[in-house]
């Protein structure tokens, strides 16, 4: 099961929950669970068949890649910060 | 120079030590290649037409005039770039709206800063180019301009961008256009209960002005757009893959129709990330037949290209009477300058970074108004967050009696720590740099003399990993060349060839690396987010290991056994009976199948985040308001140090570009958002008789998600420097300075100011 953080930017289409667990093996995978649990969450974080670029997609503190197809490993901790640029 | 913990307490032949740098008699004889030494047979030369307003809309553009000099080739204005849709384009570390890039690189409907692009010209000289634009008519509305952040948020600031739409978390209040890009919001614990539990509470707002990266390189590119429809670029870029992805989307062609070759570079701290110039060229070129170069001035890099935000925050933080952090609030509204820029997020993301908040909110806004698109600065959206947090942190260890440096080790983040954004910390090193800065003679100096004091601040920056490729080819010599696509900013030919040498039991001097263009080597993000050198080292460490596998199969070739009864330790070969060096293996692998290429594409994972903590004395001169830097300690975490001095010099540049945050640096505008200083003279840098010697200390708390142990070094020095010297201020003359720069006549107005007040 992955631990998913649900950013506070979620938090009117997340009933309050601040964490929920469920299964996915990529974060498209996720994003549908999520919707699952929370309709209306989805579209609000996707662009596409990305993360919307405003989000940084975050396993276990690293940050990972926006595609659908990026690969969660089993138990991970999951959170979406905000988007980071670098000099 | 003084180091700690230079020690070679590992086995390590090559890591650790300081060979001369690969390409440095190239760089210190003139005979390295930058972009304005590019030359192609009929070269024509480029100049662009800025906006000399603010903010205006274009009723119209006629170069009908311009088109008739003699001399002159093309002229192009947005009319000959097809619009692009909002459609974010990723560039590796973040990305990028393709109808804003478009717009930033030639202005359609508005310009929205001066020196926005509107035109351009390729003409057989710089002369006839600068004399043609003269002759182009643009015919401009122009609208009020806004430069502030604050004013740019209010419900009656002239709008920049009609349909724009606030992305990240809701504005419940927020009705009609907007000038607010993002808004980010996240929280740890209970905000209200840790404030409601803290002994002394502390708020204070600081604000920050947009600072430019300073490069003294400008930005140059040449464009060939090729009969057969393939653009090749030259140009001075951090990344020659997202240079040529930007490029390609912008111009509706195909990644494989679009070469880009990294030339060497005279500074990038993040703002040669973005393209400008180089679809220009490139459209220049097609419109001419020929090749064409454009090349910035000085005042086209200060006002068309990305400086950092210019920024207003709002810190509160609660303790304990025993020192104790119980919660902290930021508010913070950041520049985007023109079109949406998200220098915000690494701002939020930082602000409490070093601290172990159990109760913390943070709230950020990322506006744009009539100022450049911001761009990343080393550590982009850190330093104004550290000055911010810093100064808060100091009056909090002021007020409870606490030093300030044991005030910051008692709340200092660790392995484990949650940062208020999510993520928790593996491994870090603030505490040690604390503890070294603790122990650090400097620290603990007498300081005589009026108008002196000390201080001292921390900084953080989280550091990047993403995608490097490297092949290396194994020479008869027993040399090898690496071939790589990451642009050498700061030494880093070598720290990559260190990795692959270490790992191949040969010299650093036996490596030839190479930085190639983009048909060359696989893809490579930018330099930039201190990754390099993880990262394409680690890619480095992987081909080498790539290379042993094969050799070890050609030396059991030669010993007639098993690849497996093959070992290999510090560059010797050997099985039961026989035994070959590196190099001797190499002279012979011709004649068992050939060329051995080691190659290896890596997506790093293991980022590790570096910590800093810096001791400044400083002097105020109390007529005058100028501060002078005394002397200047830098302890930080690098990591496993690679090449020292590379470290050392990162360190040193850092800090001086956070001085001239500090103390100097800003953008001045009119009231018609004019920027009234964009020249290197009146643009104050700090040069080399401003600073003294900067003495780093580089603590080693190595990576163990890494090969070699590697951290980030770049960017983190940057940050501590404006809170450490504005602490230092407060202890020379008993004021607070809470807006940056802290320049003379900001200084010489607080102290007239607290002598009215008493």
């Amino acid at each position: 099961m992955l631990r998913v953080f649900i950013p506070d930017a979620l938090a009117d289409h997340a009933a309050g929950e601040q964490q929920v667990e469920l299964s996915a093996n990529t974060l498209g995978d996720l994003i549908s669970g999520l919707e699952g649990m929370f309709p209306g969450i989805g579209p609000r974080i996707t662009d596409g068949d990305r993360l919307v670029s405003w989000l940084s997609f975050v396993i276990n503190g690293e940050l990972a890649g926006r595609s659908f197809l990026t690969p969660i490993p089993p138990n991970s901790e999951i959170h979406f910060i905000p988007a980071i640029a670098g000099g | 120079m003084a180091t700690a913990n230079e020690t070679k307490t590992s086995s390590y032949r090559v890591i650790g030590t300081r060979p001369i740098r690969h390409d440095g008699v190239d760089k210190v004889t003139g005979r390295a290649v930058y972009g304005n030494d590019v030359q192609l047979p009929g070269l024509l030369y480029g100049r662009v037409l800025r906006s000399p307003h603010a903010h205006a809309r274009i009723r119209s553009i006629d170069t009908t005039k311009a088109e008739k000099l003699p001399g002159v080739f093309a002229v192009i204005s947005s009319a000959d770039i097809d619009p692009h849709e909002s459609k974010m384009a990723e560039l590796g570390e973040g990305s990028v709206n393709l109808q804003y890039l478009c717009e930033n690189v030639l202005a359609r409907k508005k310009v929205l800063y001066k020196g926005h692009a509107v035109a351009a010209v390729a003409a057989v000289n710089a002369h006839v180019a600068e004399e043609a634009l003269k002759l182009i008519e643009v015919d401009y509305d122009p609208l009020h301009a806004v430069t502030w952040v604050l004013d740019a948020m209010k419900d009656d600031a002239p709008i920049l961008i009609d349909d724009l739409k606030t992305e990240g978390a809701p504005l419940p209040h927020s009705k009609g256009p907007t000038n607010i890009a993002q808004h980010i919001v996240f929280s740890k614990g209970d905000i209200e209960k840790g404030f409601a539990e803290a002994d002394v509470i502390i708020e204070r707002e600081f604000k920050s002005a947009t600072v430019h990266q300073g490069y003294i390189e400008p930005h140059v590119a040449t464009a060939l757009w090729s009969p057969d429809g393939h653009l090749s670029i030259w140009a001075s870029t951090q990344g020659s893959f997202t240079c040529r992805q930007q490029t390609a989307e912008l111009l509706a062609l195909p990644v494989s129709k679009v070469t880009v070759t990294p030339c060497e570079i005279g500074g990038g701290f993040g703002g040669k990330i973005r393209v400008y110039i180089e679809p220009i060229a490139a459209l220049l070129s097609k419109k001419s037949g020929r090749p064409v170069k454009v090349l910035m001035n000085r005042a086209d890099v200060f006002e068309s290209t990305g400086p950092t935000p210019g920024s207003f925050i709002r810190v509160k933080l609660g303790a304990k009477r025993d020192g104790r952090l119980v919660a902290g609030d930021a508010w913070m509204a950041y520049d985007a300058g023109a079109y949406p820029a998200g220098i915000i997020g690494p701002g939020c993301v930082c602000v409490f970074s070093c601290y172990d908040l159990p109760n913390a909110r943070v709230e950020g806004f990322d506006v744009v108004l009539n100022k450049p698109q911001t761009a990343a600065y080393r550590a982009p959206g850190s330093t104004n967050a550290a000055f911010a947090c810093e100064t808060v942190i100091e009056e909090l260890a002021e007020k409870l009696g606490i030093d300030p440096i044991e005030f910051r080790l008692k709340n200092a983040a660790k392995e484990g720590t949650r940062r208020p954004d999510g993520p928790a910390y593996p491994v870090i090193g603030l505490v040690e740099t604390l503890k070294t800065a603790k122990a650090h003679p400097h620290y603990s100096a007498t300081l005589e003399g009026p108008n002196r004091g000390r201080g001292v601040g921390c900084g953080f920056w989280m550091n990047a990993g993403l995608k490097s490729s490297v092949t290396a080819h194994v020479n008869g010599d027993g040399t090898v060349t690496l071939v790589e696509g990451s642009t050498d900013i700061g030494g880093t030919r070598t720290s990559i060839a260190m990795q692959l040498a270490e790992t191949l039991g040969i010299t650093a001097e036996e490596v030839v690396p190479r930085v190639v263009d983009t048909d060359s080597v696989g893809y490579t993000d930018v330099t930039g987010g201190s990754r390099t050198t993880f990262a394409t080292g680690w890619a480095a460490h992987d081909a080498a290991i790539d290379i042993v596998k094969q050799m070890s199969a050609r030396a059991a070739e030669f010993w007639k056994c098993s690849p497996d009864e093959v070992t290999f330790d510090r560059g010797l070969f050997s099985s039961k009976s026989h035994a070959l060096t590196f190099k001797e293996l190499a002279g012979k692998i011709q004649e068992t199948g050939g060329t051995i290429t080691g190659r290896a594409s890596v997506e790093a994972k293991g980022v590790g985040a570096t910590f800093g903590t810096h001791i400044v004395d400083v002097e105020v001169d109390p007529e005058t308001g100028k501060v002078k830097i005394l002397r200047y300690t830098a302890v930080q975490d690098c990591g496993r140090v690679i090449h020292p001095s590379y470290a050392e010099g990162q360190i040193q540049g850092g800090v001086v570009q956070g001085i001239g945050w500090a103390l100097n640096e800003e953008y001045v505008y009119d009231a018609d958002g004019r920027m009234r200083n964009a020249s290197m003279l009146d643009y104050r840098m700090p040069t080399a008789v401003d600073v003294p010697t900067i003495e780093p200390v580089m603590v080693e708390v190595p990576n163990p998600r890494h090969p070699y142990g590697v951290r980030g070094v770049g960017e983190v020095p940057i940050c501590p420097p404006p809170a450490a010297i504005g602490a230092a201020i407060y202890n020379a003359i008993g004021i607070r300075m809470y807006e940056l720069p802290m320049s003379p006549p900001k200084v010489c107005q607080a102290i007239i100011n607290e002598a009215s007040a008493k």
